[in-house]
């Protein structure tokens, strides 16, 4: 009998134990803050850091996912009512979340507390639904060529300090690759943001129309300009095939010095830093331009989770995020450019080692990210077809039009 | 019984159990029942629960998160017809029918091998026994680098360039490879515990009458060992018709040659947590389940023939 009286004790212990409370010991609100970049989190930490020094009764914590099971988490969490205190928002997949309601509604706080006119005027809008604000523009971010100087200097060439055309990337990528050494002059990505969508822009093309309701796919001025992209792997031979970048990605070959030029993002400014090789030897310029120049420019957004228990504190850390000094913390740790406008040079000033003005400069001509609400599973079907077009299986224009097809489909269940 | 054991040597007569009082019975029922309770309960709100659900939710469509809309057997009319849901069964047909009776012949053959007094024959085991403990996602990204088409060790050793994991043909027999080398230790305790059981003397007996150690495992192993065999070869089959976690880290969605080796689980975790269908990815596991369900009937029926007692 006496055994019975401990293990049901104990039994009562561990479950009262389990059942965890968001304050701790002292009485502190603790937050959690959901993001995807690791590259980013210092910088995170850091305005976190200031934060919790003016308001001693709030705790934050960073809970950091990978990109690639960020939203699939969020996803789970949401179904289960978990959803972190504040969150990572992106343009790509604003108008699910918002659809499915879990966002807090911020409107009136924001008319009253924000001054939107310090933001970059093309993210004060992308995370509005309904005439109502969801989220706060966190960053401002654009593509543009980094490259390998080392690379460069070996190949007797100059270093690219303007925009190419697309004929003289070309040509510059053939005298960079040497197959025999087995490095490439490019790395021709599967990717939107860092790979075609761009070439597709400059060349007069569109993915998605502006109200959302039909594909450019099929398009010929899209066609063209993923023609163009994809012989960079099969016709020129200057980009290793999809299978060579699926088993080592494009990052790291550039990492090892096997591929001179990739396009990626500003976000990308701590993983130069961090990676001796491209502290030394990496530098990026403006990306290369068709008929006309084009980025896919994106803005992350903070929004407030609509299941939060402490929406008043959260709103407090939302506000300090999207304040002046928040703002400077960020530009200056060098994680992101911030969407608010005066403390942009404080990112391109927080680092001499790169060039990072080009990427405010390219902000001038970038256009928005494609998306819509069911952008989950086109994209998909993109990587699923394009797959086969990249290694050549499929032709593109085939492919192409067999994407908007499935794009158009699904479009038309949006309503 | 205990109880019954003991009243018959207090008594020396034979007490059962109309002699036990009520009480005292139902206490034993009692006490049955709270020690398998926890194991009923899981079994119940972990396994029964979540499948009826999933195939309540394969009679759904997802729109939004949390969101659904009836539509009775729609996902199942699409799916019949869904060329990519062929061919992830295909690939996990011909990944089991690769995998499955490889991994079961040389298990058993490793640990006859084993049984027999050789020395460091504790070290082998051990050896055989580290994938089964080793994490899966730890495994995968070992191998992965092994088998690199440029840079890994598979090719340097050899000389080659293959590219285990980029060409269609081969790359399913790449990932089963990893499989059934992960599977051997496993399967391997098993028999062993299963062989420990046969008396030597049968063997000895064959030993006197001529026979050599081919003859002896033919005539006496396979016979006594037959229901772990089954057993093992029954697990192993479900085993590799639901593998997953292999395939998600040695593969990638944007490569060219995924369609081939995207199996039936890899594809209902895209469709359910990916592409947000949750409601078709039902559909898709309810499809395995009803593959699994048919081949272990089947396996049940030979078991007759073949499995002795």
């Amino acid at each position: 009998m006496k055994n019975w009286k401990v293990l049901f004790t104990l039994l009562i212990t561990l479950f009262l134990a389990a059942c965890g409370e968001s304050k701790d010991e002292g009485g502190r609100v603790k937050l959690s803050y959901m993001i995807w970049d690791k590259y980013q989190q210092p910088g995170m930490q850091e305005m976190i850091d200031r934060f919790e020094e003016l308001n001693p009764d709030i705790e934050v914590e960073i809970q950091m996912y990978p990109w690639a099971q960020y939203w699939t988490k969020l996803d789970a969490l949401a179904e289960g009512g978990n959803l972190p205190d504040l969150f990572w928002m992106h343009i790509g997949y604003f108008s699910r979340y918002s659809e499915a309601e879990v966002m807090l509604d911020i409107t009136d706080r924001v008319t009253e507390e924000i001054d939107l006119s310090k933001f970059e005027r093309v993210v004060t809008d992308i995370y509005r639904s309904n005439g109502r604000y969801y989220g706060l523009p966190k960053d401002i971010d654009t593509v543009g060529l980094w490259y390998n100087k080392k690379l460069f200097d070996e190949a007797g060439v100059p270093y690219p300090t303007e925009a190419m055309t697309w004929d003289e990337f070309v040509e510059v990528s053939k005298k960079l690759t040497d197959r025999k050494k087995g490095t490439y002059g490019f790395a021709a990505r599967l990717e939107g943001q860092t790979g075609h969508d761009n070439a597709i822009l400059q060349n007069n093309g569109f993915i998605i129309s502006e109200d959302k309701k039909s594909s450019g796919m099929d398009t010929p001025e899209t066609m063209e300009a993923v023609q163009w992209y994809v012989d960079l792997i099969g016709k020129h031979q200057v980009s290793p095939s999809l299978s060579e970048m699926v088993e080592i990605s494009p990052l790291e070959m550039f990492f090892n010095g096997q591929v001179a030029m990739i396009i990626d993002g500003s976000w990308m400014l701590n993983a130069m830093l961090t990676n001796e090789y491209t502290l030394e030897n990496a530098d990026v310029t403006y990306l290369f331009k068709g008929k006309r120049e084009g980025t896919i420019a994106n803005g992350l957004g903070n929004v407030i989770s609509d299941q939060s228990k402490h929406p008043e504190e959260a709103w407090k850390f939302l506000k300090f995020l999207s304040s002046e000094e928040g703002n400077l913390i960020q530009g200056r740790s060098g994680a992101a450019i911030p969407a608010y406008k005066s403390a942009q040079d404080e990112w391109i000033n927080s680092d001499k080692t790169f060039n990072l003005k080009v990427f405010t400069d390219q902000l001038s001509y970038g256009l928005p990210y494609p998306n819509s609400k069911t952008r989950n599973t086109w994209y998909q079907d993109e990587k699923r077809i394009f797959s086969r077009v990249w290694s050549g299986e499929l032709g593109v224009e085939e492919g192409c039009r067999e994407y908007a097809q499935r794009m158009n489909r699904l479009l038309a269940t949006e309503e | 019984m205990r109880e019954e054991a003991l009243e018959l040597k207090s008594t020396g007569k034979a007490s059962v159990g109309k002699k036990k009082g009520m009480s005292s019975r139902l206490k034993d029922n009692l006490w049955g029942y709270f020690f398998i309770a926890p194991t009923i309960i899981g079994l119940v709100v972990l396994n029964l629960y979540p499948v009826l659900k999933t195939m309540h939710l394969s009679l759904m469509r997802s729109s939004g998160i949390g969101r659904y809309k009836f539509i009775g057997l729609e996902n199942y009319a699409t799916l019949v017809r869904d060329p990519e849901v062929l061919q992830a069964t295909k690939n996990t047909i011909l990944y089991t029918v690769a995998v499955a009776p490889v991994a079961v012949l040389i298990s058993l053959v490793v640990a006859v091998l084993l049984n027999s007094n050789i020395k460091l024959k504790g070290v082998y085991r051990t050896i055989y026994f580290i994938p089964v403990v080793s994490a899966p996602a730890a495994i995968a990204m070992v191998w992965k680098w092994l088998y690199n088409t440029r840079f890994g060790l598979l090719n340097h050793i050899f000389g080659s360039e293959i590219d285990w994991l980029s060409n269609p043909r081969i790359a399913l027999l790449s990932i089963g490879a990893v499989g059934v080398w992960s599977l051997i230790g496993y399967n391997m305790i098993i028999f062993l515990a299963g062989l420990q059981e046969i008396p030597d003397m049968y063997y000895e007996a064959a030993r006197i009458d001529g026979a050599g150690k081919v003859t002896q495992f033919f005539k006496i192993t396979l016979p006594l060992i037959s229901p772990s065999l089954f057993f093992v070869t029954v697990t192993t089959v479900m085993g590799s018709l639901k593998v997953f976690d292999l395939m998600f880290m040695m593969t990638t969605d944007t490569s060219p040659i995924f369609n081939r080796v995207q199996t039936l689980v890899v594809l209902f975790y895209r469709q359910a947590f990916v592409m947000n269908q949750k409601g078709y990815a039902s559909a898709i596991v309810v499809l395995l389940l009803v593959i699994i369900i048919l081949i272990t009937i089947v396996q049940m029926r030979l078991q007759k023939k073949w499995v002795h007692y």
